[in-house]
């Protein structure tokens, strides 16, 4: 069967519910959709029917097809969830992860989703963006009841649009997305207007996990301390890599407790394509570096990886980009920390104070050892790069270009060709432009 | 009667010269049995001299609480006291075992050209001479709860040194610690004064700090005086003066109290088998006892005195006995018979309720005692672990930006006061065991620290 004769196979449209979601002209057009729901479609089919998506680390749901509705198993649960070497999370999820499993499927599929409940809780699942019948919507109480501990429950309804969605608990809420019920719903267009090269999707998540804990606490309102793409935090994240002149799509989905995130490339120019509302027409777009995704929405951006070289990319909500930040060493900067070293060394041996030019070397300093941090705990802990230690964590991405990739995709550290890099400034380089700097104001 | 006079004189002589020696000997191997360690009663140069060297060789190494009880015992002359009381009871019990003097009278009439007339008489109360042998009863009585009181005042002396010297090593402790407390209440002081310098906190934010740091300075000076005062408290128990007084080191901490329960089966009946107020209760109404069976005798035949009277009249002597005899006119013996049997009912009542008093303090003081055992091993065994895993987690926090340098100097001093938090806990167990091992010993009612100064026995009444 040609794609022609899949397409146009013969039916009652997407079966029972189709009617349900058959909008009106007015609304179809504030969708994006390339399918006709009141036609039937066969069930898309990853590689030929759509490109699959890259989740770096995320752990997909898969589906399974029984006649012309593709099939998946969702169990809630409790899990323990690796955020990165040293910090592990008791969360609530999908299939054993929290904010990091996604399902992918291709408009016009008919999806039956069995959601099995192992918690010790009631619960529901809500189908964020997606237009369905209202009582698939999975809102607790209201279109739906509760699924109660130990039941399944079947949602099942026709994909009618395409673009970026997601799901998540949509009972006690505070509590279940708070503890990581949250994933990512990837519905590929039947008939794709354009093709990118690289196709990522990260889901967001904020926690709030005291440094020395296990579970985060779903209570807290403002003071989150860990950040996730996927359900891991940089640098226990893998990197994306692209090739010079490859078109990447990156998925952004917020579904964190309270905060946006404004997420930053370095070195590009990026274009937003796609809300989790459709495809932004091509004439309302605009150029961008930062895209603000708010807590509740998802943002595509497109762009071309023009630049070699190991790029950024990263939350600029700057608490946002440390790993298990305090804030209760109250504010050192300016203060002497070395006599303050000395005066309680007799009194507390073990104790390094620091903080008076600032944390950048907190992380460094735990790596090594050099102070003890709770257990099951990585305060301002970030990665080791190739020119120095990066204290970054949390909402941070690295976009690696280069002009080719090896087979396993991970080219490894961008060596800077010569001549392109930031270096001390020689005495005869600041004599030459006039630079002049006053060695009495060495702060060392 | 002679006869009589001239075997008893030597015997008494004799038992007032040995009773008491012997009778501190015993006494000494009691306090040794009961609470370790001997309490000698010098009699001579050469005894003195070797208590003296002896307290010396104590003196020169750090005192503990059993070293500080040796010294007591050599030392302290309440101990010598107690001793010498020994001689005025046995004074008191010789008394008693002598018959009462005879009355001899001489008279001579002359006048009206008649020769002179001579008259000669000897008398005796015979109710006192007859009731010689209750007298003696009595008079053991008597003396057996001198002997009590004696051996309480050693106990009690004793008591007092352990009880002092605990006091002070535990307040020495516990004002190493306050001085590290403040130290590092200091510290915070620097560190607030730091931040304030840097524009970083408000002076509230350093004034807070520095009062704080002030109320521990406060705390620390009361502790050093007060290791002084528990200083001279430990003189005054083990009546050291001069250099010695200034001399002396104490050991540089209390034993951890054991780890095991107490056997404090049937402490009741112990206590009670061994108690000085028992005694001297005891001995009370045997004495009351005595004294009432004399006085019954006396109501009988109130005033009676026999003797024997010579006369001559003119150039013959006559002679014959005398007897005479208080006419029962308005005395008849009523009032002394109902004090004597009252205050025979009133002693045995009263050794009841001593004997009441004794048993229950005793399982008090087991209690007690078991109680703070099981807290010091609690504070020692659980709580400093604990304190040490907090003080841990607090560095950890630390390390993880969770808590400013303020907070985790407070933690450090919050250990520190988990330390004298144990410090008091030994101490107070190693009080209570001494209070009950001095029950025990025989002496209720010993307060801490250096009250030497117990209630003397009441002696018994009425004769």
């Amino acid at each position: 069967m040609d794609v022609n004769r899949r397409l146009l196979m013969a039916g009652a449209g997407l079966a029972a519910g189709a009617a349900a979601v058959a909008a009106t002209p007015e609304a179809r057009a504030a969708q994006a959709t390339t399918v006709d729901p009141s036609r039937r479609y066969p069930p898309g089919r990853p590689g030929a029917d759509y490109r699959p998506v890259t989740v770096p680390n995320g752990v997909q749901i898969p589906f399974a097809t029984r006649g012309d509705v593709k099939i998946a198993h969702i169990v809630i649960g409790e899990a323990t969830q690796r955020f990165a070497p040293g910090l592990d999370a008791q969360i609530w999820g999908f299939n054993g992860v929290g904010a990091g499993a996604y399902l992918e499927a291709v408009e016009g599929d008919r999806v039956r989703l069995y959601v099995t409940n192992r918690l010790k809780a009631p619960t529901s699942v809500h189908w964020h963006g997606l237009i369905l019948p209202s009582g698939m919507d999975g809102v607790g109480g209201l279109t739906q009841r509760n699924i109660e501990p130990g039941e399944t429950f079947v949602y099942e309804f026709p994909l009618v649009q395409h673009g970026t969605f997601m799901f998540h608990a949509h009972h006690d809420e505070m509590a279940q997305m708070g503890l990581g019920m949250t994933g990512l719903f990837i519905v590929h267009p039947r008939r794709p207007r354009a093709s990118v090269d690289r196709d990522f999707a990260f889901l967001i998540h904020e926690w709030k996990i005291r440094p020395g804990a296990r579970r985060p606490d779903p209570n807290e309102m403002t003071d989150f301390n860990v950040f996730t793409l996927n359900g891991r935090v940089f640098p226990a994240i893998d990197p994306m890599a692209a090739r010079v002149g490859e078109r990447v799509r990156i998925r952004f989905a917020n579904l964190s407790q309270q905060n946006h995130h404004s997420m930053h490339i370095h070195g590009h120019v990026w274009t937003v394509t796609e809300t989790d509302g459709g495809v932004i027409p091509e004439t309302a777009r605009w150029p961008e570096t930062t895209v603000l995704v708010p807590v509740g929405t998802t943002r595509t951006v497109e762009f071309v990886a023009a630049y070699p070289g190991d790029w950024a990319l990263h939350c600029h909500m700057l608490h946002h980009v440390m790993n298990q930040m305090g804030h209760g060493a109250g504010n050192m900067i300016g203060v002497d920390d070395r006599a303050l070293q000395a005066r309680v060394a007799d009194l507390i041996p073990d104790a390094m104070v620091m903080g008076g030019a600032g944390m950048g070397d907190h992380g460094a300093h735990i790596e090594a050892g050099h102070m003890a941090a709770p257990e099951n705990s990585i305060p301002m802990v970030g990665l080791r790069g190739p020119r120095g230690y990066i204290p970054m964590g949390g909402l941070v991405q690295l976009l690696q270009v280069r002009a080719a990739l090896p087979a396993d995709g991970k080219p490894g550290w961008y060596d800077n060709p010569p001549g392109t890099e930031a270096r001390p400034a020689t005495p005869a380089e600041l004599a030459r432009d006039g630079v002049v700097v006053d060695p009495r104001r060495d702060p060392r | 009667m002679r006869r009589a006079l001239a075997v008893l004189a030597p015997a008494a002589l004799a038992a007032c010269a040995t009773a008491p020696v012997e009778t501190g000997r015993a006494i000494s191997a009691r306090v040794e049995a009961g609470i370790g360690a001997p309490a000698p009663w010098p009699r001579s140069e050469e005894a003195r001299a070797q208590q003296a060297a002896a307290v010396a060789a104590l003196l020169a190494e750090p005192l503990s609480p059993d070293a500080a009880v040796r010294v007591a015992l050599l030392q302290n002359t309440r101990v010598v006291a107690a001793f010498e009381a020994l001689g005025v009871a046995q004074a008191d019990y010789l008394e008693a075992l002598l018959p009462p003097n005879p009355v001899l009278s001489a008279t001579r009439l002359t006048g009206g050209g008649a020769p002179a007339k001579l008259s000669v008489s000897g008398a005796i109360d015979a109710i006192d001479l007859l009731a010689t042998p209750l007298r003696a009863r009595a008079g053991g009585a008597t003396r057996n709860a001198a002997v009590a009181t004696a051996t309480g005042e050693v106990l009690r002396v004793a008591g007092a040194a352990r009880a002092a010297m605990i006091a002070y090593i535990a307040a020495r402790q516990e004002a190493d610690l306050l001085a590290q407390a403040a130290d590092v209440a200091d510290a915070a002081v620097d560190a607030a004064d730091a931040l304030y310098a840097a524009g970083n906190t408000a002076k509230v934010d350093r004034d807070r700090e520095r009062l704080f740091a002030e109320e521990i300075a406060v705390q620390r000076d009361l502790a050093v005086a007060a290791v002084a005062a528990a200083r001279e408290r430990v003189n005054a128990a083990l009546g050291l003066q001069g250099s010695a007084a200034q001399s002396w080191s104490a050991a540089a901490r209390l034993p951890a109290a054991p780890a095991e329960p107490l056997d404090v089966a049937a402490v009741d009946a112990r206590a009670l088998a061994s108690s000085v107020d028992v005694a001297v209760a005891v001995g009370a109404v045997e004495a009351s006892r005595a004294v009432a069976r004399k006085s019954w005798i006396a109501g009988l035949l109130p005033g009676l005195e026999i003797g024997v009277e010579r006369e001559r009249d003119g150039g013959e002597w006559t002679s014959g006995p005398s007897l005479s005899l208080a006419a029962p006119l308005f005395d008849l013996g009523g009032r002394a018979r109902l004090r004597a049997a009252s205050a025979l009912r009133r002693d045995a009542a009263l050794a009841q309720a001593v004997s009441a008093e004794v048993a229950a303090e005793a399982r008090a003081r087991g209690a007690e005692a078991e109680a703070a055992r099981a807290a010091a091993v609690r504070r020692r065994a659980v709580m400093a672990p604990l304190s040490a895993d907090v003080f841990d987690g607090a560095q950890r926090d630390f390390g993880a930006m969770q808590i400013s340098l303020t907070q985790l100097l407070e933690a450090k001093r919050q250990r520190l006061e988990q330390g004298r938090a144990l410090v008091r806990a030994t101490r107070d167990y190693w009080m209570a065991q001494a209070q009950l091992d001095l029950l025990l010993a025989g002496v209720r009612g010993a307060t801490a620290g250096a009250d030497t100064a117990a209630a003397p026995a009441r002696a018994p009444e009425g004769h």
